[in-house]
Formats: C-alpha cells, sequence, structure tokens
C-alpha cells in the first residue's frame, strides 16, 4: 500500500471497564507512526500502484463492547471490522485488539484481507498480551505497562507487513517471510522515537537494500537486513 | 445369510458417509489466509529461507500447501 489509512478497533467488554492505558496508548503509537523513521523502513518496496510510503493516517479508534471472538476464524474479525468501521477504504488497516489472552495459541498476531461490501480491507488481529510472557518485548521504556508495550511492538509487524504484502501478492521472501517475520524478536536498541516523539520497544523490519549494503542489524538467522529507523 | 446382509448394510452405510464427506462444502473457502503471523517467542515453525532477500509476487499468493509439499519432496 502506498499509504495506508489505519484505525484500530477495540473489541470486549474488558476494554469499557478496565482499558488501562492501552487504548490511549495506542493512540499516541498510530499517531506517531506516520512519517517516522521507524515506517521509513518499509518504503523501499515497490508495487503495481507505486511505491510504499511513510503516509499513515490514523483515523483513531473505535469501542465494541461485545464480547470478542479468538483469532481462530479470520472471517470473524473481517466480520468485526465490516461492523464496526463505518466507511472503510480500500487502502484501510484495520487492526483489532481483543481482550482475550492467546491461551495455548503459538502465536500473538497475524494480518489478513478481506472485503467489506465491494471495498476490499486489509486487517490484523491482536490477542490481550498482558502478563504473557511469549508476546512480552521486555520494554524498558518509561510511563507504559507490560500490556501496551507488548501490543505496540507487535503493531509494528503486523503493520509493516500490510503495507508491503497487504493482500498476500507483494513481497516475501521463498519462504513466504514478509518484511516483520524476517526480523521477529529482533531488537537493535531499547527504544525507537516515532514521529510524535513517543517512545517504543519495537522490532525491526527487513529491508532487502540494507541487507544487500550490509547495513542492517541481524535478525535471528544471523542475517544483516533489519533495520528500526532509529 | 444375516451375516451378509448385516455386511452389505455396513459398506452401504460406510459409502453413504464417504460420499457426504466428499460432497461437503469446505467450510475454509470462505476464510481470508493468515498472513504474517506474529509467532510468540522461541516458537520456530517456519524454515529458513533459501534467498535472504525478499522478492515482489506481483499479485501472486503465497500457497503454503505448495510450500509444504516442495518441502517434503527435499
Amino acid at each position: 500500500m502506498t499509504s495506508a489509512a489505519t484505525a484500530a478497533i477495540f473489541w470486549g467488554p474488558s476494554w469499557v471497564t478496565s482499558p488501562g492505558d492501552k487504548i490511549s496508548g495506542m493512540d499516541t503509537w498510530y499517531s506517531g507512526f506516520g512519517n517516522s523513521n521507524y515506517a521509513a523502513t518499509s518504503n523501499e518496496y515497490t508495487g503495481t500502484n507505486g511505491q510504499v510510503t511513510s503516509s499513515v493516517p490514523y483515523g483513531g479508534h473505535f469501542v465494541d463492547s461485545t464480547t470478542a471472538s479468538g483469532g481462530s476464524k479470520t472471517s470473524a474479525i473481517l466480520a468485526e471490522v465490516c461492523k464496526v468501521i463505518p466507511n472503510p477504504v480500500a487502502n484501510g488497516y484495520y487492526a483489532v485488539y481483543t481482550d482475550i489472552p492467546r491461551g495455548h495459541s503459538g502465536y500473538c498476531a497475524y494480518h489478513s484481507y478481506g472485503s467489506c461490501g465491494s471495498t476490499p480491507v486489509q486487517f490484523a488481529f491482536f490477542w490481550k498480551m498482558d502478563g504473557d510472557p511469549g508476546c512480552d518485548p521486555q520494554s524498558t521504556v518509561a510511563g507504559e505497562s507490560q500490556g501496551l508495550a507488548a501490543i505496540a511492538n507487535v503493531s509494528g509487524h503486523e503493520l509493516s507487513e500490510a503495507r508491503t504484502d497487504p493482500r498476500n501478492g507483494g513481497w516475501y521472501d521463498s519462504s513466504g517471510q514478509e518484511n516483520g517475520d524476517k526480523c521477529a524478536w529482533t531488537f537493535n536498541v531499547p527504544s525507537v522515537t516515532f514521529s510524535n516523539g513517543s517512545q517504543w520497544k519495537i522490532q525491526g523490519e527487513w529491508s532487502n537494500n540494507a541487507y544487500n549494503a550490509g547495513t542492517g542489524y541481524p535478525n535471528t538467522s544471523g542475517q544483516h537486513g533489519c533495520l528500526d529507523g532509529h | 445369510m444375516k451375516r451378509f446382509v448385516l455386511s452389505v448394510s455396513a459398506f452401504a452405510l460406510l459409502m453413504a458417509i464417504t460420499t457426504a464427506a466428499q460432497n461437503a462444502p469446505n467450510k475454509n473457502l470462505n476464510e481470508p489466509p493468515k498472513r504474517g503471523i506474529h509467532w510468540t517467542k522461541g516458537h520456530k515453525p517456519s524454515r529458513p529461507s533459501k534467498s535472504a532477500n525478499m522478492t515482489w509476487h506481483n499479485g501472486a499468493h503465497y500457497d503454503q500447501r505448495r510450500y509444504r509439499s516442495h518441502l517434503l519432496g527435499t
């Protein structure tokens, strides 16, 4: 996507009763993602409609207090997006944060795509990650809860992938790994500063250019192609 | 004779179940694929890439089933 129009959906009754710092924190996260150096780490990639840019406007958040589904059915997440977003757009990226812990699921989040009526949309699903060591980046950034730090880090992964491989025909390697997958759980610095000054512990994103130039930091396979824009 | 009738009935029932199963619609046909799964720390489901670089796929979808078959053949 050359430009991704983002919005967040907080799905589940506990987002009303006990949101903690996560809703306001993710508002800050999305507001600062656009035009950040971190966003620019995905800008080398092009598609049929042009080059990815750091233009990632944030349309704000929606709270749906009905009981959320888990992540097993992507169609349920798509249905939630279509229910909640009043006017979805074709370059829309809608992040659905649920209040359900992942339990025995082996993943923290994923992204996907579909259509609301005749409008194609991109979306992502996130478990609740409070107290979940499997999804915890172990951030030392002051002033944020562990649960917020966890969904913030994973959000960087999913949004970057949706920008470069929005509908599963974009950029990925021979194993099917997208730019976030290739740098998952690798952190170059304790915190990255976004365009609004907010700071986050966040994984890098894969850059072919950095890998070929030898200027990236290594992923878990020792390949020096990760960038975080710090 | 009774045993024969029972055997034929059992076979007919098995065939009916098999046929029904083959004709059943795939409930996952309308499920958008999960992409970019952010696995938990220490969970390593993916295989090392043959090539580090990513490439543009011009709209061609990544087919996990094809990749799995390829792995079995290597």
